[in-house]
């Protein structure tokens, strides 16, 4: 039982883990937090649905479609909400107040537009499992390990071993003396926001694939995610997989092992005992001022 | 000069007066004014848009046939969002400015509650369509609250005849049961099969929570599969996406069990994420769906409003059929729209012949009896299996 509720645990945090690292990337550079991530997540889920449900009822172009959705959200959330304010230099306070008005509005918009109906994608990942000896893995729950580990995989590459990469990095430790050292920074936040949606999308194709597709699949899971993100360290990236990784895992064992009932509760402990010892998290730069 | 002004305010005057006649006249003989609420906008908006497109389908055909008290009707209906707030204000409007003569509606039991507080305050009765909770028709010590009615079965009527079948007919001595703690209508319906399946001679061998908006239940799963051998599943949820996930997550987990449900499961939309693995489920609920009246009203609604309800929730629509008709009794024994003459038809309403079968009102606790059919799920179909009459309890 211990290790079927460790792949239990693991395979959500994985999910967790996909968010949480879009959450620190933006983080990382424009200190503070995108709220409005959440609604990346559930347009990247809904088109996955129309595509298969409008088009072809195909897994592997839904899945694509549906990451392409995600991701040009993200880009219209930035030039949109974002642009204007960064622009204007506003206070950082004043963008968490515009993302969490998008969050608020798209979701309410998808409800007038979709309706609170649940969808379920016509060609998903089936009911298959593997079964070793005692324990069972859904192939949908390997198929969201395999694919978050790629996509962090290959962010943490990008980030690590490109010219761009190297920009972002730079950008994180200081974004004004990136800006004098003539890298565009308008570019380089567009590209941060690509690739956190990217992600976004990613993980909202594959929540829509196992949980069905609903208007508050995002906000629901998102939630969830920033507290890995801060439990890791908010603009760390291993400390968000890692944050991740520990909530997934520690809510099963507290489902398994204490009450379902007090799962959610545990998880807000969680987070208010690591802002108390160590406020900056797990692993992030030991900054006062990271709200 | 003096006295033509004089002449001319009291000629005015009279022509006003006159008019305030005209007024109450046009009341009388005017449009019958019936209230609906239900959740419009909001993530229960589908409910709320199939109470009022059923409403709307009775409404039609009762103005077709010449009204209520030789009066046409008409039905108003407001947005309650799924919202405690909204349906108190929702219905203060109705009652207090638009002057309904009833209510019909609302949707879930917590918004149903709210309109129960406006309508005993206000003294005018309601019916409600889906609203279960024990809570609506009675206070807590079990005393009547006068203006409140319904047209479908309550939790412990659901759940204690599942309890029973459950150990007597199906054979089940062990069961695991699921609910959601966030959940009036799952706690109640978890506790009444709880203890009629004990009381039958039958084991729990597992209670185990999960929390509203959930879609993880791996880890409850796994645990109730440690939890030794039982025969079956109760799964006491109340929205079917929940149920479809549970019964999706156990059979990715090896867990080959039957399961019991909740009338929440008459969804076709479920077959869509459990697949197979619903074979041999079995659920009560408030209609039958093999009835041809059903059917026939299915199929007048679906010509009227063009679209099919059933995948997403067909028994709102029966229900609502249902509170129309105790309505349009009332009315007409009442003898006019007086809401308290109406209240009192209510409560005398005695047995009606519904969709498929009768719908009998108790007047000491505003209890609904009508038929409960129990499905088998045999093929992707629902099966019926049999038909409850539950009794009369306090």
């Amino acid at each position: 039982m211990l290790l079927q509720q460790i792949i239990n645990g693991i395979s959500v945090g994985s999910i967790y883990a996909l968010l949480a690292v879009g959450y620190a990337l933006i983080y990382s550079i424009l200190n503070f937090t995108n709220f409005a991530h959440a609604i990346a997540v559930t347009i990247a889920a809904f088109s996955c649905f129309w595509f298969q449900f409008l088009v072809t009822a195909d897994l592997p172009s839904g899945l694509l479609v549906g990451i392409a959705a995600g991701v040009i959200a993200g880009i219209l959330i930035e030039s949109l909400a974002y642009r204007p304010l960064l622009v204007k230099k506003a206070r950082r306070l004043y963008f968490m107040i515009a993302g969490l008005g998008v969050s608020i509005m798209c979701e309410n918009l998808m409800i007038i537009c979709f309706s609170g109906r649940i969808r379920i994608y016509p060609a998903g990942f089936g009911d298959t499992t593997v079964s070793l000896g005692n324990l069972s893995i859904g192939l949908i729950d390997l198929a969201i390990l395999i694919i978050s580990v790629i996509s962090l995989v290959c962010v943490e590459f990008y980030l690590q071993k490109t010219r761009t990469g190297l920009a972002i990095r730079a950008s994180a430790f200081n974004l004004e003396a990136t800006s004098l050292m003539g890298v565009d920074t308008g570019k380089l936040i567009l590209t941060v926001f690509v690739i956190a949606s990217l992600l976004a999308g990613i993980a909202g194709v594959l929540l829509g694939a196992k949980y069905t597709t609903y208007t508050s699949l995002g906000t629901f899971m998102t939630n969830k995610a920033f507290i890995a993100a801060v439990v890791g360290g908010l603009g760390s990236l291993p400390g968000a997989v890692i944050g991740a990784l520990i909530l997934g895992v520690a809510e099963a064992m507290v489902s398994a092992y204490v009450s379902t009932a007090l799962r959610d509760l545990f998880a807000y402990v969680i987070l208010i005992v690591v802002l108390l010892i160590k406020p900056s998290g797990l692993l992030g730069k030991p900054e006062g001022d990271k709200a | 000069m003096k006295n033509f002004k004089t002449a001319a305010a009291l000629l005015l005057a009279l022509v006003m007066i006159l008019g305030l006649g005209a007024c109450g006249k046009a009341k009388e003989d005017g449009p019958i004014l019936i209230g609906c609420l239900g959740p419009l906008t909001g993530e229960n908006a589908f409910y709320g848009t199939l109470l009022k497109d059923s409403v709307t389908v009775m409404a039609d055909e009762c103005n077709k046939n010449g009204g209520i008290l030789g009066r046409q009707v008409q039905v108003n209906y407001y947005d309650d969002r799924s919202d405690p707030i909204e349906a108190t204000n929702a219905a203060r409007k109705a009652i207090q400015q638009d002057k309904v003569c009833c209510i019909i509606g609302t949707e879930s039991s917590t918004t149903t509650l709210a309109l129960a507080e406006v309508c005993e305050e206000n003294k005018v009765p309601f019916v409600a369509t889906q609203a279960s909770n024990i809570k609506i028709t009675q206070n807590d010590d079990g005393t009547l609250r006068p203006q409140s009615f319904r047209s479908c079965l309550t939790d412990p009527q659901f759940g204690a005849i599942m309890g029973q079948y459950g150990y007597k007919e199906l054979g089940y001595e062990k069961v695991a049961i699921i609910y959601n703690l966030g959940s009036d209508y799952s706690v109640g319906v978890k506790n009444a099969f709880t203890s009629a399946f004990e009381a039958a001679g039958g084991t729990i061998v597992a209670t185990e929570a999960f929390n509203d908006g959930d879609v993880d239940f791996r880890a409850i799963l796994t645990k109730i599969k440690d939890a030794g051998d039982f025969d079956a599943f109760y799964i006491a949820v109340g929205y079917y996406q929940q149920a479809g996930l549970i019964m999706k997550q156990a059979r990715e987990l090896g867990m080959e069990q039957l399961v019991m449900g909740t009338d929440a499961m008459m969804v076709g939309n479920m077959f869509e994420i459990v697949g197979d693995g619903m074979e041999g489920t079995c659920f009560p609920a408030n209609f039958d769906v093999s009835n041809d009246e059903v059917l026939d009203f299915l199929q007048k609604f679906i010509d009227a409003q063009g679209y099919d309800p059933f995948k997403d929730a067909a028994g709102d629509l029966v229900v609502a059929h249902d509170a129309w008709l105790m309505v349009e009794k009332a009315i007409n024994t009442a003898g006019n729209t007086d809401p308290t003459a109406i209240r009192d038809a209510l409560e005398k309403t005695g047995t009606i012949d519904i969709l498929g079968g009768t719908l009998t009102i108790v007047p000491e606790t505003h209890q609904v009896l009508r038929a409960c059919p129990i499905y088998v799920i045999q093929n992707q179909e629902f099966v019926k299996l049999t038909e409850f009459k539950p009794e009369a309890s306090n």
